[in-house]
């Protein structure tokens, strides 16, 4: 190269960046419009039902990689094999076609971008809007679970039975059917309120990330165990109410709860519980913390 | 000089790294993204339909003849709220056994709870779980085989269960070595999931893998031992697989 002539200048960086962020937008808006509507309107199914958490996800998700863009350009570039392996894959679960392999195809894709502009540090940086995405993708793991859980379908009949039989009413427990005057309600495996603690976890993760707490261990494996048990709990006293409005006749009740916006009410007021068992419990941190840029933080008494 | 080369070696290196991923994503955008848009539909909207499901709702209310039984009674039977076909056969006058057949009646329904559903309405108390592995009479690959869930029950025969009052009555109870799989072209498992990714697989060529849901009864004497009623027990099995290929998928798959 002779001295003077000019060196070809990369395009402008942000421009590519864009460019790369509306290709994806492009690739996976239909879809995105597909899963929203299913979410919204109830069209796909009950299994789809159980991500619809990602409504939240996704854009906490979003929010949290364009927050952090600044840290992600100052990464030192490095072009991991592994990511263009996931590309590689990624691209050809989308072009199968299916359901399944196509909605599996965005965590897997842009888990690969990740790895392929920044390497390791790329993907630890984002580790946690990618697990948000992933954990909020619809997949077949709530049709492959039902047969397993009939164990916890009777559990749930049997103590929604036996709440009802202390408030007075004429029960029968047969397995999965609770009985209350004659009325029978089967407890089947989409009651079992799996889509609740899925929900119940997913929304416990991005609180606990928003309030800065996942670094916190004890704190975390508390809030975890606690949204389980706040989202069993929950589902017992749902089918105890609703075997109750449909023993006695209240249909309207039954229904709200069941299917209508009673049921969406619940939901939000058990979500509601998980919060302010986070803001009641201890904060399970005993002594000082040194703060990754290692400034001396006080112990916060109070969250 | 050396400083100019060595930066512009890394812009390109960066360029590199942005070229492949565009070029990547514009590859998929012309052959999955584009083709819809025009059409506004996308392969991943839907589930592709089974063809000629016809075939498989008829089996809800007609005969499934087997070679070597008389059929005594075949009727549509509500169980769970899903539709049955009772059959009753015998051989030679011998005891008749029940064949308790759900075909996939929708191309959206999936292998679930139907052993459940079963074992509830009947309050099945079982025994002696045991996997069998059979083939129908003419496997097109040599691959294809069934895996059966074998066992013991104690419990009322399905006919007197599916009378409303009779549940819990254990005086009613006699012993059957049962027989379950979800039975599908070429072969059945009673793992629902063994189902779901042969399936999975078949969507790639925008195929379906229909299936029927069997449940095979045959009166023992509670005092026998299951293991000697295995190769009998397998021997029908593979029978009532065989006419399901026969009379069921062959047809639905040769119609197209």
């Amino acid at each position: 190269m002779r001295l003077g002539q000019t060196i070809p200048q990369p395009l402008n960086k942000t421009v590519i960046n864009w460019l790369i962020v509306a290709l994806i937008a492009l690739l996976y808006a239909p879809i995105f419009v597909h899963w929203v509507d299913g979410w919204l309107n109830k069209t796909i199914g009950i299994e789809h039902e159980y991500f619809s958490h990602a409504l939240i996800g996704f854009p906490y998700a979003a929010y949290l990689v364009w927050m952090q863009r600044h840290k992600w350009e100052k990464l030192k570039s490095d072009n991991h094999p592994l990511g263009a392996v996931l590309l590689g894959i990624g691209a050809a679960f989308y072009l199968t076609g299916t359901a399944t392999l196509v909605a599996f195809s965005l965590p897997v894709i842009l888990t690969g971008i990740c790895l392929w502009f920044k390497g390791i540090p790329g993907l630890k940086l984002h580790w946690f809007p990618l697990l948000l995405v992933l954990l909020g993708t619809p997949n077949p793991v709530p049709y492959l679970i039902t047969p397993y859980i009939l164990w916890l379908q009777k559990f749930i009949a049997a103590v929604a039975g036996f709440l009802l039989m202390q408030f007075g009413y004429q029960v029968s427990v047969d397995g999965i059917y609770l009985s209350v005057n004659e009325r029978a309600v089967e407890v089947a495996p989409y009651c079992a309120g799996i889509k609740m603690l899925f929900t119940s976890l997913y929304v416990t993760l991005m609180l606990l990330h928003w309030t800065g707490t996942l670094k916190n261990y004890k704190k975390t494996m508390f809030m975890m165990a606690g949204a389980v048990g706040i989202s069993v709990i929950a589902n017992i006293i749902r089918n105890t109410l609703l075997s109750m409005f449909h023993g006695t006749g209240q249909d309207e009740m039954f229904v709200s709860l069941h299917e209508g916006t009673g049921g969406d009410f619940y939901s939000i007021a058990m979500l509601m519980m998980i919060v302010l068992l986070f803001h009641l419990s201890p904060t399970f941190e005993s002594s000082p913390l040194i703060n990754e840029e290692g400034d001396y933080q006080k112990n916060d008494e109070y969250f | 000089m050396m400083n100019i080369f060595k930066a512009s070696i890394s812009k390109k290196s960066v360029n590199f790294a942005h070229f492949c991923l565009i070029l990547l994503l514009f590859i998929l955008i012309i052959i999955g993204v584009v083709p819809g848009y025009f059409s506004g539909e996308w392969a991943w909207q839907d589930l592709p339909r089974i063809s000629n499901i016809s075939y498989l709702i008829k089996l809800k209310k007609t005969e499934l003849a087997i070679p070597g039984w008389t059929i005594l009674q075949q009727q549509e039977v509500i169980i769970s709220n899903n539709q049955w076909s009772l059959q009753i056969m015998s051989q030679d006058s011998s005891t008749p056994v029940t064949l308790l057949m759900m075909p996939q009646d929708f191309y959206k329904k999936k292998p679930e709870v139907e052993w459940t559903n079963l074992q509830l309405l009947g309050n099945w108390q079982t025994s002696e779980h045991k996997t069998i592995k059979f083939a129908s009479e003419n496997p097109q690959e040599k691959s294809d085989h069934v895996k059966a869930h074998f066992f013991r029950s104690s419990m009322p025969p399905i006919w007197q269960s599916l009378r409303v009052g009779t549940r819990g009555r254990q005086e009613n109870n006699q012993t059957f070595a049962v027989v379950q799989w979800y039975a599908w072209p070429g072969g059945g498992s009673f793992v629902p999931s063994d189902w779901f990714w042969r399936d999975q697989f078949a969507q790639l060529n925008q195929d379906r893998l229909p299936w029927v849901a069997v449940s095979l009864q045959i009166p023992i004497s509670p005092l026998s031992d299951l293991k000697e009623m295995e190769e009998e027990a397998t021997k029908l099995a593979k029978l009532v697989q065989t006419s399901l290929e026969e009379q069921v998928f062959a047809p639905m798959s040769s119609n197209n």
